[in-house]
């Protein structure tokens, strides 16, 4: 085993300092160097300065880097996108978690399965921040098992589809422009083999989207409801009735992505720890005993997070680049 | 950055479990254990002159590989798997580890040169009555004679202390706490064994009743040595309980794949599914604790002491979780005598007391938590 200290992003993570230093508004980074959080909140809250941001970004391919050059991306490894998100994090200049499901889901999607067409019509946008997407997926019937969802796909004589059902637990759908959308286009099949996927226009007539509320008091998610949505054949991704091996690589990146980056040190049982210290907690032994039970439960967790990704990622370094944004296998 | 195992480290794996599937299956670890010998000495040997197994992770210029602590963490891995109970943890992780931190004195370089060979066998004793590895919990006391010592006291749970060839005593000095070698045929020696609840490794008590000893290393400089020996011991040990916990999940998956009930194998019902899953998740776990402590091992980092203290206390109650399960889930046959569920429990619970507590090594990750507040690591 090698050390773990040796990432071997180091290099890609002084270029995007170097770039950065060029291309941040100088206010935004005086702002995070004073720590001056009311000043870097206002710049960070005005849709303006942020969507401009997001060109800049995507533009350089650093909204991306785990994309192939071709694509606006950066050819980079696992490791070297999640040093450049850790990096942009710092500066408080990433994409926001409401762009997960376009960056991470429809992304690594649409370069798996899309035709040359639509990778040009749909990644570039995507890239600079201007188009955020949405997963169709789950239905009020279908959660766990997803496969048999209930949402038709109807195709029309002149090569159209009409869409029927409803989705739920749609996150930012009622924000989105693009949904990844599946429907059953062949009932009569076994239920795998019966879906299509489509990448869903959410301004066509039909789609209404309504947000739900959460025990959070925000309201991320939504239901939406599809009446007579007419999807043209050009928005189909991947073969007719192969959705579900479409389905697979957006689930696989969506597993993958919400683990995080794989590393080990302080998490959010430290934040507890810290509280503990001031509230007095940490000086009853049994309370300190258990807090620092949930600590060994996190660290262990991301040990073992890391020794999960550890042979994918030796087979991705090992790899041509180029082809390291693909999770279909 | 690669947490895989290499090539090299998989073939270790493999010719120790062959060695051990031959030679110290557990049904004759059990067997010797049972017949209190506790372990084959011919096998002990052959793990030194087939396999090089005892000097594997000691330098190459005192007689070892220089192999690395996850290298010899396979190895006990495989030795928890079947409860070997010989000398090897005793001598090869605890004595070694302890002569390595004082390896510029040449009687520490001549007995690791036959640790390595596998002709000499060794253990360290440490703690007294309260069990506990404090500086202050040793009252042992060493008296300078001549050139030598004497040292009188007792030591408690000195892991194989009645067969060891040599022995490792940390006694208090007009210098402070400093490691001895005592021969176990000198007079003023005696060595009792212990009956305990885990009969495959073997326990002693150790009276010390001015008895010669020879002061290793620098005279008052002990306790580095036993921290070094304790840092590297709780890693191996939970490689060791990853290999127990690894069999019992094999044991108990293979028990629901057979055994039937109602019609049907019981691992198809859904109770004793969720139980097994957790088992295995349990094993993940510890797995990957063992193995990233063994990696940033041995060191004085915060990072390695952290790494320590968490694969010491979640392998070693996740162990003992395992082994409550595989009983529970093997039914009535699980509570006899005659199974071997049993004897991982027993290797389990007593773990828990080997090298000091869960309990303490979490408040050992406390102290380092909050050292590293603030701080950047």
């Amino acid at each position: 085993m090698t050390t773990p200290d040796e990432h071997g992003t180091e290099a890609v993570v002084a270029q995007l300092r170097e770039w950065l230093r060029a291309n941040l508004p100088s206010d935004w980074r005086a702002a995070v160097e004073a720590g001056d959080t009311a000043a870097l909140g206002a710049i960070t809250s005005d849709p303006a300065r942020t969507s401009a941001w997001y060109e800049t970004l995507g533009a350089a391919g650093w909204a991306t880097p785990g994309w192939p050059t071709e694509h606006g991306g950066r050819g980079a490894t696992a490791d070297e996108a999640g040093a450049v998100a850790d990096e942009l994090a710092r500066w408080s200049a990433g994409r926001p978690d409401a762009d997960f499901v376009g960056l991470a889901l429809a992304g690594a999607t649409i370069l798996a399965w899309g035709t040359e067409e639509q990778r040009q019509r749909y990644l570039p946008p995507l890239a600079r921040g201007r188009e955020r997407w949405c997963q169709l997926f789950s239905e009020p019937g279908a959660g766990s098992d997803l496969a048999s969802l209930a949402t038709r796909a109807e195709a029309h004589p002149d090569g159209s589809w009409v869409v029927n059902g409803q989705k739920v637990w749609s996150s930012y759908a009622h924000e989105s422009r693009f949904g990844l959308l599946m429907a059953r286009s062949d009932a009569s099949l076994p239920k795998h083999r019966g879906i299509t996927y489509f990448l869903l226009d959410m301004s066509t007539p039909g789609v209404q989207a309504r947000p739900l509320r959460q025990m959070t008091g925000d309201a991320e998610f939504n239901e939406v409801f599809l009446d007579d949505v007419v999807v043209p054949d050009s928005a189909r991704l991947g073969g007719v009735n192969e959705g579900w091996r479409v389905a697979i690589t957006t689930l696989m990146s969506e597993r993958s992505g919400l683990s995080g980056r794989p590393a080990v040190g302080p998490g959010v049982t430290d934040a507890l720890v810290a509280r503990a210290r001031t509230t007095g907690a940490w000086d009853s032994p049994v309370l300190r005993d258990r807090i620092l039970g949930l600590l060994v439960e996190e660290r262990t967790l991301q040990m073992a997070t890391l020794r999960a990704f550890a042979p994918a990622m030796t087979r991705r370094a090992r790899r041509d680049r180029s082809a390291s944004w693909c999770t279909r296998s | 950055m690669e947490f895989v195992f290499s090539p090299e480290q998989e073939q270790l794996r493999s010719t120790v479990r062959r060695l051990l599937a031959e030679r110290a299956p557990l049904s004759r670890n059990r067997e010797l254990a049972e017949h209190g010998q506790r372990h084959d000495p011919q096998v002990y040997r052959d793990m030194a002159e087939q396999i090089g197994l005892q000097g594997l992770a000691l330098p190459e210029d005192l007689g070892g590989s220089g192999g690395s602590l996850v290298d010899l963490a396979v190895v006990c891995e495989e030795q928890g798997a079947v409860l070997f109970g010989g000398p090897f943890f005793a001598t090869a992780v605890l004595a070694a580890h302890a002569l390595l931190a004082c390896a510029d004195d040449p009687t520490s370089q001549a007995l690791l040169g036959a640790v390595a060979d596998g002709k000499t066998t060794a253990t360290l004793a440490v703690v007294e009555t309260d069990g506990r590895w404090e500086r202050d919990g040793i009252a042992t006391r060493a008296e300078p004679l001549g050139g030598d010592h004497r040292l009188s006291g007792m030591k408690e749970l000195v892991l194989d202390g009645a067969g060891a060839d040599v022995l490792l005593v940390v006694a208090r000095s007009a210098a402070g706490l400093s490691l001895f070698r005592v021969d176990p045929a000198a007079p003023g020696v005696q060595c009792r064994p212990l009956r305990t609840l885990d009969g495959t490794r073997a326990m002693a008590r150790l009276q010390l009743t001015d008895a010669p000893a020879r002061l290793l290393g620098e005279d008052g400089g002990g306790w580095r040595a036993v921290e070094r020996a304790r840092q590297v011991a709780t890693v191996l040990l939970a490689a060791e309980q990853v290999g127990g916990a690894r069999q019992c999940v094999e044991l108990t998956a293979e028990h629901a794949r057979q055994r039937r009930q109602f019609g049907r194998p019981i691992g198809s019902f859904q109770a004793v599914k969720h139980r097994l899953a957790d088992m295995a998740a349990r094993l993940e776990l510890a797995r990957a604790a063992a193995y990233w402590a063994a990696w940033q091992c041995p060191g004085t980092s915060p990072r390695c002491d952290e790494a320590v203290a968490v694969a010491g206390s979640y392998c070693g109650e996740s162990f003992l979780q395992t082994t409550a399960d595989t009983i529970q889930l093997h039914g009535g046959i699980g509570f006899t005598w005659e199974h071997d569920a049993h004897l991982y429990l027993r290797r389990a619970r007593c773990d828990l007391s080997l090298l000091g507590t869960p309990q303490q090594r979490r408040e050992r990750l406390g102290e380092l938590v909050g050292a590293a507040e603030g701080s950047a690591r």
